[in-house]
């Protein structure tokens, strides 16, 4: 169970206060118990030495009186004339002289002479009169029926002794009342025969009202003795006499009851006060806990409302104003709006480009999902905006500048899209514009307007820069259903755009799958050259001039597992596109080389042709790696050829012709393929360093039956030959073909008329074939049989 | 029988003392055998007074004559001699030596008797007509006492220092001896009869108590009161 603060704090309070409480009552009871105990027992003890001083007296004043009257001749005189009722009158009338309550004579063996009382006779015991004869006297109390006196009991001598004198003072109510008075405690006497038979009590004074009682030893000396009353006494025995015969004790009472009255006030005065503290000590420590608990509830209060979210609430003044309350308070209020603060600042961050404070991916997709969501017919485009060439802005001007380039570039754009619609940054150099209320009829025309308003140019400290950008396109509902959807697929766009190196794309329905597969494709590329999935095949070229077969083309496949046969043109742009057409030359190139060198030691003696990408002229390693890979095969530089594209050179003819000289200076022959549709200019040609000219298949394939075709091919082998070149014609499939080349004056001829291009196992058998037979026209229709069923 | 060995040097120059003398010298002084009185210590019994009696033993006090005086003088502040033993029908002298005056009285049966506040000594003596023991004492001195033992028979006297005495009696007429002390434990007379001892010197011991010899002081007196 947990408990309130309230009781957390009432709790300690209370109990500490009860437990003190009951320990201040217990202590001052104890205390006022003991020392009425103390008391008692001092004023008991105080009482019986008052008591035995008294008796002291009293016994002097007897012994003084009987010494006298035992020295009185006049009494000696009487007791010696043995004549009873002179001796009675004798002791009466001394007893009234010296006022006292009992005279005795009682001869030398103890028996009664005379005596004053006369209803009692009373007779000396040998106990007694031992004592005398030895003491010279005895003062003691004698128990004589019920009742008690203290005597004196001295011999009479005359001048031996003759007889016993007693004088005794009674021990009655007037006594004890006197001690009362002199002691002020109760007290009491009572006397006990020894007699066998019985033990009762036969005298018995006391000044306590109370007759019954009943005793209980208190301690060895104290008795405490309950009365009938109920009133408590603590009680001292005080032994007077005792004998073989009786005994007589003096008790003297001090009331415990009374004593406890005393203190009763006092008792009371503690327990209300006791409660009074009680009662303000919870009165304060309700205050107190009220005072904490109050603005704490409150801060609970706050704290959850923070909790919840809303910050921005300005919660009720707090009731307590204590120093710390206050002080917690402030921090409060400041954490609240810091909180706020940080949270908005958070939640921008989390939808907004940091850059350029465009709204970002997450903020865009929201916004899409939005808009799909929306009631109503709801039609709009995604575009996807990339910057061509921003990473040479930020190459060529510095970081700020390019991010200043970003910032304008994004304002711009922002401004452009107008408020109904969002335009975002999702990374770098792309941006996204969510564009609404567009059809297809409309939106080609606000592409277009968009596009012009960006492409203006961007100053930046004085520096006009260049603005051009690539626009992929998808619509809803047409391209997708979903944000993701749509913007995944107008990234596709842009990428098709890119690939197509068109400024403008928009979406066509199985792009996506296209796109999936040129991914799937991308990552199966690089375990297929790692596994040699890949395989070279080769199409023999044949030197009209000697009628043999001199060269081969290299030319790459790839089978595969699940997708069957890849054209070259569609994962060489991958490889081209993903970085990994270095590991694929380099495979190419190796895997050509060790069948160079079997080839060679097989005397099939023909030079590889090999087929560089723009890609590959742009990479600098290359010539050494050849020249590594050469020597590592005992390979010269004229067992390779390398091949290249009119636009691989076109791309970037400067660094091209750079790479071209250097692997002519190794001693390998260029061939320049595809020729005729590129845009290289005669100068451009003339300086490169080329010993080939291989006319595009283009040209070829209809030759016999195209006029144009002829006329181009025919003039373009005139010309190669005229500055220098070799001309190779590719594409050749008809036997008319072969025979218009070669009345040209063709140098080498490569098609299906002479060899698909064919795995290097069945090249070997083809060529040993091929040799062997005497070139003929006639034979060569057996050829092509032969190719074709080899062929995949 | 040297009469110093009879009586104390104290009654030497008294008349008692004379008398006595005289009576010793007039029997024979044939076999004189001497009684010793010792008390249960084995100390001799002073003031202890033995007497022998027998057929043949005369017996003197009705023969008495009337000066035949006995004295009990009284000297510092005392009764002297302590014990005086006399014949029946005997007179006694209480003159006073002191310079004070004595009240001398007796209570006893045998002779009780008072003699008022006196100086010097009386015109006349007391006569003890009766057998018995006379206790004296002052009215206003507690402490003197002393006893007059009156014998009608016999013969008697009181033991010297050393506790002895001496008869010159035959012992074959002795038929009985009685010794009396003051301080006799049981206030009687021991008495012994029948045959003597046939040696010269007997001995008798009796029992005696002996008062307290340092009497307490007044406030201890009654110190027994809570026992």
């Amino acid at each position: 169970m947990k408990l309130s603060l309230r009781s957390h704090i009432l709790l300690p309070f209370i109990i500490l206060i009860v437990v003190t409480s009951i320990a201040i009552i217990g202590s001052v009871f104890f205390a006022t118990r003991n020392n009425i105990n103390n008391q008692a027992e001092e004023a008991l003890h105080t009482g019986k030495r008052i008591f035995e001083r008294l008796m002291s007296v009293r016994g002097q004043q007897l012994i003084t009186s009987s010494e006298i009257l035992v020295s009185d001749f006049g009494f000696k005189t009487a007791i010696a004339s043995e004549d009873k009722n002179t001796i009675l009158s004798a002791l009466e009338n001394y007893q009234q002289r010296i006022n006292v309550d009992l005279m005795m004579i009682h001869n030398l063996d103890g028996g009664l002479v005379s005596t004053t009382n006369k209803n009692h006779p009373y007779e000396l015991t040998k106990e007694i009169i031992d004592t005398i004869k030895e003491d010279g006297g005895i003062l003691t109390a004698l128990l004589i029926k019920d009742s008690a006196y203290q005597v004196a009991i001295l011999p009479v001598k005359a001048p031996t002794t003759i007889a016993w004198a007693t004088v005794g003072v009674a021990i009655d109510d007037d006594f004890a009342n006197e001690l009362k008075t002199l002691t002020n405690l109760d007290i009491s006497f009572s006397g006990n025969t020894k007699k066998h038979d019985t033990n009762t009590k036969s005298f018995h004074i006391s000044t306590l009202s109370a007759t019954s009682t009943k005793q209980h030893q208190s301690n060895k000396e104290m008795m405490l003795i309950t009365t009938s009353q109920k009133e408590e006494f603590l009680s001292l025995p005080i032994p007077i006499t005792e004998n073989n015969d009786f005994l007589i004790h003096a008790y003297v009472f001090s009331s415990l009851t009374n004593a406890h009255a005393q203190y009763n006030p006092l008792k009371w005065q503690i327990f209300i006060i006791t409660m009074l503290a009680l009662l303000f000590s919870i009165i304060g420590a309700l205050f107190i806990s009220k005072n904490i608990s109050q603005p704490i509830a409150f801060f609970v209060k706050a704290a959850r409302k923070i909790s919840d979210g809303h910050y921005n609430e300005q919660t009720s003044q707090c009731v307590q104003n204590t120093q710390e309350i206050y002080e917690l308070e402030e921090s409060f209020r400041k954490m609240q709006t810091g909180i706020a603060e940080r949270e908005s600042k958070i939640l921008h961050q989390a939808y907004h480009d940091t850059l350029t404070g465009l709204p970002n991916r997450t903020q865009t997709k929201d916004y899409i999902n939005k808009l799909i969501n929306s009631k109503g017919d709801t039609e709009f485009s995604v575009i996807s905006i990339n910057i061509i060439g921003f990473s040479q802005i930020n190459d060529t001007f510095g970081f700020d500048v390019g991010d200043n380039f970003l910032k304008t570039f994004a304002q711009r754009l922002d401004e452009s899209t107008g408020n109904n619609n969002l335009s975002a940054r999702l990374s770098a150099d792309d941006f996204i514009t969510v564009m609404t209320s567009a059809c297809l009829d409309t939106i080609a025309k606000d592409t277009k307007h968009l596009k012009e308003a960006l492409e203006e140019s961007i100053n930046i400290s004085g520096i006009d820069i260049a603005v051009s950008i690539r626009l992929g396109v998808s619509l809803y509902p047409e391209h997708g259903a979903d944000a993701e959807q749509l913007l995944r697929r107008s990234g596709i766009a842009l990428n098709v755009a890119e690939s197509r190196n068109i400024s403008l794309d928009f979406y066509e329905p199985g792009e996506e799958k296209e796109h999936l597969k040129r991914i799937r494709l991308i990552s199966d590329l690089g375990d297929a050259i790692k596994n040699n999935d890949l395989v070279m095949y080769y199409q023999p070229k044949v030197d009209l001039h000697t009628q043999t077969i001199t060269q081969v083309e290299a030319l790459i496949r790839w089978i595969h597992k699940d997708l069957g046969f890849i054209p070259p043109d569609d994962f060489i742009g991958l490889a081209e596109s993903s970085g990994m057409m270095p590991d694929l030359t380099r495979w190419v190139l190796a895997s050509v080389a060790a069948q160079a060198k079997k080839w060679r030691q097989q005397k099939i003696d023909v030079v590889v042709a090999i087929n560089l990408s723009a890609h590959d002229i742009a990479h600098d390693g290359l010539p050494s790696f050849i020249t590594q890979l050469l020597s590592d095969h005992q390979l010269t530089a004229r067992d390779l050829m390398l091949e290249i594209t009119e636009s691989a050179v076109m791309e970037n003819p400067h660094q091209a012709i750079q790479v071209l000289e250097q692997f002519k200076s190794l001693g390998i022959d260029l061939s320049i393929d595809d020729f005729g549709t590129g845009y290289s200019s005669l100068s451009q040609l003339k300086s490169m360093p080329v010993d080939e000219l291989k006319i595009d298949k283009s040209f070829i394939l209809n030759l016999e039956n195209n006029k144009d075709d002829q006329v181009i091919v025919q003039s373009t082998i005139q010309l190669g030959h005229n500055i220098g070149l070799r001309i190779v014609a590719e594409g050749v499939e008809t036997l008319a073909a072969w025979h218009l080349l070669e009345q040209w004056g063709c140098d080498k001829l490569q098609g299906y008329f002479i060899s698909r291009p064919v795995p290097a196992d069945d090249f070997s058998v083809w060529y040993r074939h091929y040799q062997a037979s005497e070139f003929c026209q006639n034979q060569i229709p057996n050829n092509l049989e032969f190719s074709r069923k080899n062929n995949l | 029988m040297n009469r110093l060995d009879f009586n104390s040097p104290k009654c030497l120059s008294t008349l008692g003392s004379s008398i006595i003398l005289i009576l010793f010298f007039l029997s024979p002084p044939a076999s004189a055998w001497t009684v010793t009185v010792l008390d249960q210590n084995g100390q001799p019994a002073q003031n202890a007074v033995v007497h022998i009696s027998g057929k043949d033993i005369t017996n003197p006090g009705k023969n008495i004559a009337s000066s035949d005086i006995a004295i009990m003088d009284q000297v510092s502040r005392q009764y002297s001699p302590h014990v005086l033993a006399i014949h029946k029908n005997q007179k006694v002298s209480f003159p006073n030596s002191d310079n004070v005056r004595h009240h001398v009285y007796s209570f006893s049966k045998t002779k009780p008797f008072e003699m008022k506040l006196y100086a010097g000594t009386p015109n006349t003596p007391i006569t003890f007509e009766n057998e018995g023991v006379v206790v004296l004492g002052c009215n206003i001195h507690d402490s003197m006492l002393g006893y007059i033992v009156v014998y009608g028979n016999g013969k008697f006297g009181v033991v010297d220092d050393a506790g002895k005495i001496a008869f010159s009696e035959p012992k074959k007429n002795v038929t009985s001896l009685n010794v009396w002390h003051p301080n006799l434990a049981d206030k009687t007379k021991i008495h012994y009869s029948g045959h003597l001892s046939k040696q010269d010197n007997i001995t008798v011991t009796i029992n005696i108590t002996h008062p307290p010899k340092k009497k307490p002081s007044k406030k201890n007196k009654f110190g027994r009161f809570y026992k």
